[in-house]
This record gives C-alpha cells, sequence and structure tokens, in this order.
C-alpha cells in the first residue's frame, strides 16, 4: 500500500486530511496512529511506577479488589483514583469520596474546554471516545498537534490514549500481584502521602497556588478529627478559594 | 458492592467532566471567576490529601516525615519519578527525622 504512493508517505500528520483516495487515506491514518504510539511511549513508561504503587495500594488496603483494580480502566486518573482508594479504605462518606475526585478531576473540564472547538468538527462517536481518553499526557499531545480535525488526528489521538491507557491498566494489574508479597516493613501505606506530596509540590507554580496549598493543609490539619473526608472537602475548598482570591489580588 | 458503586460512581463523574465540554455541552465556554477556582483545585487537593494522609496515621508517619520531605524538595526541582525514588528510598532505608 505505502510503496503505491511514496510521495504521499512523506507527508506531514497535519497533511493527511488533503489525501482524497482511499490507499492514501489509510496511509494517513496508519501513519496517524505510528506517530500516537511513538509520542506517548515514553510518558506511559514514565507512569509505571506509579500505576505498580496503585496496584500494590489496593492489595494492601480494605477495599475490594476487583472494584479497586476497575478504577483503573473506568478511573483512569491515577490521583483520584488513589483518592478514591484512600477515602474509601477510611471508610469515608459516599459523597465525600464523589467531592474528592471531582475537586482533583476538575482540571478536565479544563481541558475539555480548551479542546471542544476542534473536537466540534469531528464526529459524535469520536467526541465520546476522545473524552474517555482526555487526560493530561493525552492533552497535552493532541494541543501539539497543528490540525485536530482530520481523521488521521483521530487516528493519532486514539492510538496515543490506548497506549498510555493499557500500560496503566497493565502497571496496576502487577502492583496488584506483587503488592501482596510486599513486607509490612516497607511501610508501603506511606506510598499515598508520598504520592499526594510530590503531586502537592509540582501543583504549586505560583503565589496564588502556594496559597491554595497552604491553606488547603492548614485547614486539613486543623479539622483531622472531623469524620473521614468531611475537612479534606472543607480544607481544598477552603484551599481553592483562597487561592483564586490571592489570583484575583495579584492580578 | 459498595467499594464497586464508589469506584463506579467516580469513574462516571470523571468521564463527564471529560465529556463536559467536547461531547455533552460543545458550544458552551466556562466562565471566567469558575476557571480560576478550577485552577486553585489542584494544588489545594493535594496539599489536603497529602496533609491528611500522613495525620491520618497519627505517630506512625512522625517517623517518615523525612521521606515526604525529600519528596516535596525534589518535586519542586526536578520530576515526579525522582522524587518518589528518593521518597522511597529514604522511607526503605529506614533514616528517620527523629
Amino acid at each position: 500500500m505505502s510503496q503505491s504512493v511514496p510521495s504521499r508517505a512523506k507527508r506531514p500528520l497535519a497533511g493527511t486530511s488533503a489525501v482524497g483516495s482511499r490507499p492514501g487515506r489509510k496511509l494517513g491514518l496508519t501513519v496517524g496512529a505510528v506517530s500516537g504510539v511513538k509520542q506517548m511511549f515514553p510518558m506511559a513508561i514514565g507512569l509505571i511506577p506509579f500505576g505498580v504503587t496503585i496496584g500494590a495500594t489496593i492489595a494492601s488496603s480494605s477495599v475490594d479488589v476487583f472494584a479497586g483494580w476497575l478504577g483503573g480502566p473506568l478511573i483512569a486518573a491515577g490521583s483520584a483514583h488513589l483518592a478514591s482508594l484512600t477515602l474509601v479504605d477510611r471508610g469515608a462518606p459516599a459523597l465525600a469520596v464523589l467531592l474528592a475526585a471531582l475537586a482533583i478531576n476538575a482540571r478536565l473540564a479544563g481541558y475539555s474546554a480548551a479542546l471542544a472547538p476542534s473536537f466540534r468538527l469531528q464526529p459524535t462517536w469520536f467526541r465520546w471516545v476522545g473524552s474517555y481518553f482526555l487526560i493530561d499526557q493525552t492533552f497535552a499531545l493532541a494541543m501539539d498537534q497543528p490540525d485536530r480535525e482530520s481523521a488521521a488526528f483521530r487516528s493519532f489521538y486514539i492510538a496515543a490514549g490506548s497506549t498510555l491507557f493499557s500500560t496503566w491498566v497493565a502497571a496496576i494489574t502487577v502492583g496488584l500481584a506483587t503488592g501482596a508479597v510486599i513486607p509490612v516493613s516497607w511501610n508501603l501505606w506511606m506510598a499515598a502521602p508520598l504520592i499526594f506530596t510530590g503531586m502537592a509540590a509540582q501543583a504549586v507554580r505560583d503565589r496564588s497556588a502556594l496559597v491554595s496549598a497552604l491553606v488547603a493543609a492548614v485547614v486539613a490539619l486543623l479539622l483531622a478529627d472531623l469524620p473521614a473526608g468531611v475537612g479534606l472537602l472543607i480544607a481544598i475548598g477552603a484551599g481553592a478559594l483562597a487561592g483564586a482570591f490571592a489570583r484575583q489580588g495579584l492580578a | 458492592m459498595r467499594d464497586l458503586f464508589l469506584i463506579a460512581a467516580v469513574a462516571l463523574v470523571s468521564f463527564g467532566l471529560r465529556a463536559s465540554f467536547i461531547a455533552l455541552a460543545p458550544g458552551r465556554a466556562l466562565p471566567e471567576r469558575v476557571e480560576r477556582v478550577i485552577g486553585q483545585l489542584r494544588p489545594s487537593a493535594f496539599a489536603a490529601l497529602a496533609t491528611t494522609a500522613v495525620v491520618s496515621h497519627g505517630g506512625a508517619a512522625a517517623p517518615h516525615l523525612l521521606a515526604v520531605i525529600a519528596v516535596g524538595w525534589v518535586a519542586r526541582r526536578g520530576s515526579l519519578l525522582a522524587a518518589f525514588a528518593v521518597g522511597f528510598v529514604v522511607l526503605l532505608s529506614g533514616i528517620h527525622l527523629l
């Protein structure tokens, strides 16, 4: 197939939408898919330790193993998954679990809003399938593409998302399988605090985010004795509002 | 059954956020005020979760605060992967702050 159209094989991804013939179109889809896999692969590898840690956390917690694992392919967002596991393990009310996940994943609505103008020109089925694969890494790659309205982009995006999510689920599965044999002396229960601390440190990119994080941490400390999840939600809300006011004041 | 229900509910919420403007309400945009608050939810949520996760283990977590500090310090200066690696090395080495 590629031998019959050698000149088209040299076109960049964005140019494949102009290809009219069937062999050319299939080449564009193939090139898009291969590009998606290649660009996502390094990021997918980087997520393996996090996925393994989540799997091991499921194994060492009181959360139902199947339910915990199912969060991998269904929630498909590590930090929200880990937060949910932590809260469910502590017996937090359902509303607290949902609102914590909502707070952590709220940025996904921002990504959705940013991609919406170009996705509007895509077929309906892709808008739903593409939504499932929307996370930090796929958003970053999608925003890098000059043409987000073509069939080649659909191929690229689905291939990239599939690469990421299949690696993610595999890592969780490995963690789940090996977590039960990890000695208690390794203090694996510290994995969640360490991961959240690292993410908090990286999320603080400016003064308003620092205000947000500090207020949230102090409020969480002060309300630590409240029932599981309640103090957490108040802390998240207080931190976010403080950060938003700080941002408005700095603008 | 409760755990399965909660995980499924979180998955539904997460998908709803992803599909919010792409598939559910295409053509709408986020108000600026809402965007400003959303931008602060992530640092707030992670800081609150980290604090809660440490405090919930009470005195058992105190010896491991060095690992927590190490992760935060490295994460600010480098990759998250490097931060986790350093944190787990400190954790497994048994080096304590107190």
